[in-house]
């Protein structure tokens, strides 16, 4: 009984009283904004799915920190900067969570997975149905992945990563993880946990950014009937639509065809009539993936990484490339309000932003706060799949010319 | 970039356009539909147009000749009868009332 060390049998607090007063006001403080964003999930605050096992995950890696057999600081969920094959080989049979991180998170599995599951629960023909004003608005919803870019050089970031950070601006996880892996792959932890974080408060930050930028009058704009019948779309059609418009992108850009296959395949199962794959697809297969990342991104959280100075400065990035993106899908909305003749409800622009489905049922809340008889969801949810489309436009831009 | 950017959405937002018209056309619409079919072939036997134009049948011509026929683009006209004028004689069409219930296509 002696020799019984209070701290090295609670290394909790021994690594507590080992550690500098920043780390330890990180650490409780990270543990108390895990406990919080599972608090704002439950309330419906931010998206659940997420924020509830990031949230866990953020109070638990930061909590659950103890001496390793080399005097060192560590944990036994993962660590994410080990690259070394024989290292990484070590870890993946100590950390319980490395081998997911390695297999699916790292090399963008694991969002290929997230966005089958998203096209299965799309509907293109709102997309067949009006092409031209959905992608105009998805264009302006995209502002921010270009003008965060000289802001982020200005803060000293070098032009890669000053477009990895950018992405953030699309909205669109995974392809927030296919730049940075492949533009600035050290900063890949970082920026996706930034990235998702952000795009969890989309949710309860874009709704005051309309309400600030369109008047009530103007959000209340009920959605004017087609003057002319268009022709009907059946699942035939939009199966060919996907398999034609996947292969064309595919060709045009190589760099972003995985996320287009993921995509475009979970509609094509959606419009195959393949029940039990599309159950498969749009339950277990979402729903675990899902899971996992929000799992991951909560262990990632880890208190010595996110007070590395540069990870301050993509957060301030993060969310001014967000902002600029939400003012950006708001304008484009007024653009279209005013050459429709003031008939074009603007609050559209916000779906723009294509955090799918997230931003159109944010304009939706919006609209039917104001005008109960307004139905802009169908066209919201074409803006939000031609922000799909326009992120990974740019991704291959970007990746093309920058690598 | 964000010209090139534009342009390229620009270009996708045609590509999808023409994809769309291609699929709601009549022409493509009779490789797998019996009533386009019919459609596409009085045309041509009929009221000779061929090629292009075939996709504008149902608003230029036929609607104005027989509006009964034409619910292609809001569904299928079920009481539609195979016409027995493909020797150019447009005779009236006698539209049968259906006797039995309509069964859902799986």
């Amino acid at each position: 009984m002696e020799g019984l060390d209070f701290y090295k049998l609670f290394q909790g607090f021994g690594t507590i009283a080992a550690s500098s007063p920043t780390i330890i006001i990180a650490r409780f403080s990270l543990m108390i904004l895990g406990a919080l964003l599972v608090y704002l999930g439950k309330r419906g605050i931010l998206e659940p799915l997420l924020m509830i096992p990031m949230g866990i995950g953020m109070a638990a890696i930061n909590a659950g920190v103890m001496f390793m057999p080399d005097g060192s600081m560590g944990n036994l969920f993962l660590d994410p900067m080990v690259s070394e094959p024989d290292e990484l080989m070590n870890l993946m049979q100590i950390d319980f969570l490395q081998p997911i991180y390695v297999l699916m998170f790292s090399n963008g599995l694991i969002a290929c997975f997230v966005f089958m599951g998203i096209g299965a629960m799309l509907d293109v023909s709102y997309l067949l149905d009006r092409p031209f004003s959905s992608m105009f608005l998805a264009m302006f919803g995209e502002l921010g992945t270009f003008l965060t870019i000289p802001i982020a050089i200005y803060f000293g970031l070098n032009i890669k990563e000053a477009a990895s950070i950018a992405m953030v601006g699309g909205a669109d996880g995974p392809m927030v993880l296919f730049t940075s892996l492949s533009l600035a792959k050290h900063l890949f932890v970082p920026i996706t946990v930034v990235a998702y974080l952000y795009l969890g408060l989309t949710y309860g930050g874009y709704p005051y950014l309309i309400r600030l930028m369109i008047p009530k009058h103007i959000r209340g704009i009920k959605p004017e009937p087609l003057k002319r019948k268009k022709k009907p779309i059946n699942s035939g059609m939009k199966l060919t639509f996907s398999v034609l418009i996947c292969t064309v992108l595919s060709f045009l850009f190589p760099v972003a065809s995985p996320l287009f296959l993921s995509l475009f395949v979970g509609v094509a199962i959606k419009e195959s009539g393949l029940t039990n794959l599309l159950n498969f697809i749009s339950g277990p297969l979402l729903y675990g993936s899902t899971f996992l990342l929000g799992l991951l991104l909560g262990v990632l959280c880890d208190a010595s990484l996110l007070l590395d100075p540069k990870v301050l400065i993509l957060l301030v990035l993060g969310i001014t490339a967000l902002l600029i993106s939400g003012i950006g899908g708001i304008l484009g909305g007024y653009v279209l309000y005013f050459l429709s003749g003031k008939k074009y409800n603007p609050t559209i622009g916000i779906a723009a932003v294509s955090c799918v489905p997230t931003t159109a049922k944010v304009a939706q809340k919006e609209v039917s706060k104001v005008n109960p008889q307004a139905f802009i969801l169908p066209q919201a949810i074409g803006a939000n799949i031609s922000g799909v489309i326009t992120t990974a436009i740019i991704t291959g831009i970007y990746i093309t010319l920058l690598s | 970039m964000f010209l090139l950017a534009f342009v390229i959405s620009m270009a996708v937002a045609l590509l999808i356009y023409w994809i769309r018209q291609m699929l709601t056309s009549v022409r493509i619409n009779s490789f797998f539909d019996e009533k386009s079919k019919i459609v596409v072939r009085r045309a041509v036997r009929i009221h000779k147009i061929h090629d292009k134009t075939l996709s504008l049948i149902a608003e230029n011509t036929e609607h104005e000749v027989h509006p009964e026929l034409l619910d292609f683009y809001q569904g299928i006209n079920e009481q539609f009868v195979q016409p027995e004028d493909y020797h150019g004689d447009i005779k009236p069409i006698i539209l049968r009332k259906r006797t039995t219930k309509r069964h859902k296509n799986i």
